[in-house]
């Protein structure tokens, strides 16, 4: 009988994904004893009854690399550790199904698990391994915000995504003389909103590491319009917050959503610099989804393939335990515990806030 | 005190181009505004060496108004020409016919005579033997590294490069629908002098059934036996070719030929009577146009930000890098006589042959 991998997507979705489950297919393709089938769903594939497997075979996957999203779909609620159940009396508690999920997962003969997701993810993935159970990581962000990788993929397909977005506003702006207000994702780091800031030459960039002075915004803004003509932008962090203040978020009202939401800080900036005396016509903009939607740059392709292509030799050498990473110009794999250790934030005295300064772009300090 | 820089371009153009140019112009003003007692101006040299050589000069002078917005547009605002080297610089005789002189020493007395205090030459390997054939002669010149082929040793990428590769991998998602649709073999034929870089990111990206890259000779008949395990018996399927101009067949030399390897191999399969239909695209000087990717656009003008910095410091006879994740400078002795080619034992040719990719090795 072959052994058979067991591949997964959890988390938020991310260009890229589709292209590394076509990786691992492809690689397992090359060997004569491996087979790959695919949980719906994340880890919920499993763990529903009846259970939800695709077989992931050449055919299954052909083509798909330039797919954004994930064929197997994906969750950021619940997981083997916390599924939800719905109490008599309509609460929801958390029920820890994980010895049940291993045991499912011995008769169904599957011989290692790659899980492919974000922190919440690989730190799932560390519980379990640590129950004996042979998984193997893959990184998933559009945020950069992993330390233990140089990249993560989706990363360079959102910064495109929103430097294209800066490009279109800036005719708009100048045409109008306006403020225009960009809201790009990024939770604690700001790697999004600096690169497209600096891409696509905005005049302002407001990110988590550098809480901003509203004042010194409006200045800026003061600067930049001579005899009511000329325009900003403004790009900004969801995470971004005033010196004073805090991060704008709601918790989520989704069951098993641990994250908070977060968002409403262009609005936010908008009404702020109002009451600080700006007079310009102000808009918003808020990204969104869009950056995680469409067909994924080459740059991701390459580096989500080679993500795919590693996990699955990592199943094939029998090393558990790790997740793939990138050191330029190497694919690395690293012990989850070290992978999940540390946030990959901008750090203020790095090139990239050098170059932004280096412009004029004022980072709001 | 007034100083000068002067900022030359020279070989082929690349996406990112502008986004150095407006990066140098917009830290230098900041630079003015703040240190009172130096009052520094950019100069552009139009045509690269033309500009300060050819008379009249043609030199233009660069500010915050002139490269407003130029980092979206690729092309460079000074164009720039791949045969101008000044050591080997195109004259014309009394007899209309041209021949190459050595007028490096007029370029330096223009130079002096102009007031230039310093050169920052936007160049590939080609142009940064010149630089350093300058820098030898007494020039205060910074480099910065421009191809689109990333055959630079010593940097991590340069820019020009993602865009290309992405440019040659739309390319390859086009050309995969219309393969599929008529059973065809198509065979797409990218640049990279003599490396493979550029072919070898589209083909991965893509999802090209065969490379074929200068660091990697292939055979027809292996090639042969890859195309065939794309068809059925019945003769459907299909199979995407990407093929590096530099390549070339086991036994035989590097042609760089535009057209020359792509048009080699079709006929090579019709030969051999390979049965599906198969048929040639060049994608030429696409790779070079269009407006530059943001990560191209980023790494441009971190290398603007950083030349004039060097400027600023005296570090002359080196370049702007990135290496390491970092932006930092090197010696351009030391970047020019190592040439970047594809690595054969590295994780990307390991990720290509784990996709099944054939190299027709």
């Amino acid at each position: 009988m072959k052994k058979r991998a067991l591949v997964l997507t959890g988390g938020g979705d991310c260009p890229g994904l589709n292209a590394v489950i076509r990786g691992i297919v492809k690689r397992a393709a090359q060997t004569e004893d491996w087979e790959v089938i695919g949980s719906i769903q994340s880890f919920d594939g499993i763990l529903n009854e009846p259970t939800e497997i695709v077989e992931l075979d050449e055919k299954a996957v052909s083509g798909i690399h330039f797919q954004g999203g994930t064929i197997l779909g994906t969750t950021t609620k619940g997981g083997p550790f916390a599924w939800p159940v719905k109490e008599n009396d309509g609460t929801w508690s958390f029920v820890d199904r994980s010895d049940e999920m291993i045991r499912k997962l011995k008769y169904l003969g599957i011989d290692a698990v790659i899980s492919i997701g974000g922190d919440g993810s690989q730190r799932i993935s560390q519980k379990l391994f640590e129950k004996g159970l042979n998984v193997i990581g893959v990184p998933k962000t559009i945020d950069n915000d992993l330390s233990s990788t140089d990249y993560t993929f989706g990363f360079q397909t959102a910064v495109q995504i929103a430097t294209e977005a800066v490009d279109k506003l800036v005719t708009t702006a100048a045409s109008h003389n306006r403020v225009i207000i960009l809201e790009v994702m990024g939770r604690d780091a700001g790697w999004i909103a600096l690169h497209s800031a600096i891409a696509g030459g905005a005049e302002v960039c407001l990110i988590p590491e550098i809480p901003y002075d509203i004042n010194i915004i409006s200045k800026v803004i003061k600067k930049r319009f001579k005899n009511g003509k000329g325009h900003v932008i403004i790009v900004v962090s969801e995470g971004a917050s005033p010196k004073d203040g805090d991060v704008l978020s709601e918790k989520s009202d989704e069951i098993g959503n641990e994250n908070i939401k977060l968002g409403g800080i262009a609005n936010k900036l908008l009404k702020d610099l109002k009451a600080a005396g700006c007079d310009a016509d102000m808009r918003e903009t808020v990204l969104g989804h869009l950056q995680r939607g469409g067909v994924p740059i080459a740059f991701d392709r390459i580096l989500a393939t080679e993500f795919g292509v590693k996990a699955m030799e990592l199943a094939i050498d029998g090393t558990f335990g790790e997740m793939v990473a990138y050191h330029h110009p190497r694919i690395v794999s690293v012990p989850f515990l070290e992978a999940i250790s540390k946030y990959n934030i901008i750090k203020t005295d790095s090139s990239l806030v050098h170059t932004a300064r280096g412009i004029g772009m004022c980072l709001g300090d | 005190m007034r100083k000068r820089i002067l900022v030359i371009n020279s070989g082929g153009d690349c996406p990112g181009m502008n986004a150095v140019i407006r990066a140098i112009v917009k830290r230098t003003e900041q630079e003015t505004k703040t240190e009172s007692d130096i009052e520094w101006e950019i100069i552009g040299s139009i045509n690269a060496f033309d500009g300060i050589l050819a008379e009249p000069l043609e030199l233009i002078p660069l500010n915050s108004k002139t490269v407003r917005g130029i980092h979206v547009k690729g092309g460079t605002i000074l164009m720039t020409n791949n045969k101008r080297n000044p050591f080997k610089y195109p004259v014309k005789q009394e007899d209309g016919s041209v021949k190459n002189e050595d007028v490096s020493d007029r370029l330096i007395y223009n130079l002096k005579v102009h007031g230039f205090d310093a050169v920052i030459h936007i160049g590939g390997n080609e142009s940064h033997k010149i630089s350093q054939q300058l820098y030898k002669k007494g020039v205060n010149i910074i480099g910065i590294p421009k191809t689109i082929n990333n055959d630079l040793s010593i940097t991590d990428y340069t820019f020009g490069f993602q865009s290309a590769a992405e440019t040659a991998t739309e390319a390859v998602d086009k050309l995969t629908t219309t393969a599929s649709s008529h059973n065809r073999v198509l065979i797409l034929e990218v640049m990279g002098r003599n490396a493979g870089w550029i072919a070898l990111h589209a083909a991965i990206a893509g999802g090209a059934g065969v490379c074929l890259i200068p660091e990697i000779p292939f055979s027809m008949d292996k090639i042969i036996e890859k195309l065939k395990t794309r068809y059925d018996r019945k003769g459907r399927g299909y199979a995407i070719i990407v093929v590096a101009e530099g390549a070339y067949p086991i036994g035989e030399k590097s042609d760089i030929v535009s057209g020359t390897i792509s048009r080699k191999i079709s006929a090579f399969l019709k030969d051999l009577k390979f049965e599906a239909d198969i048929r040639e695209t060049i994608l030429g000087h696409l790779q070079r146009g269009g407006s530059p990717m943001a990560f191209d656009r980023i790494l441009a003008t971190e290398l603007g930000v950083k030349a004039f910095e060097l400027v600023k410091e005296k570090k002359f006879g080196t370049m702007a890098v990135h290496l390491n994740s970092k932006v930092t400078n090197i010696e351009i002795e030391k970047v020019i006589d190592k040439y970047n080619k594809v690595d054969l034992s590295g994780d990307l040719i390991q990720t290509a042959r784990g996709v099944g990719i054939s190299f027709g090795d």
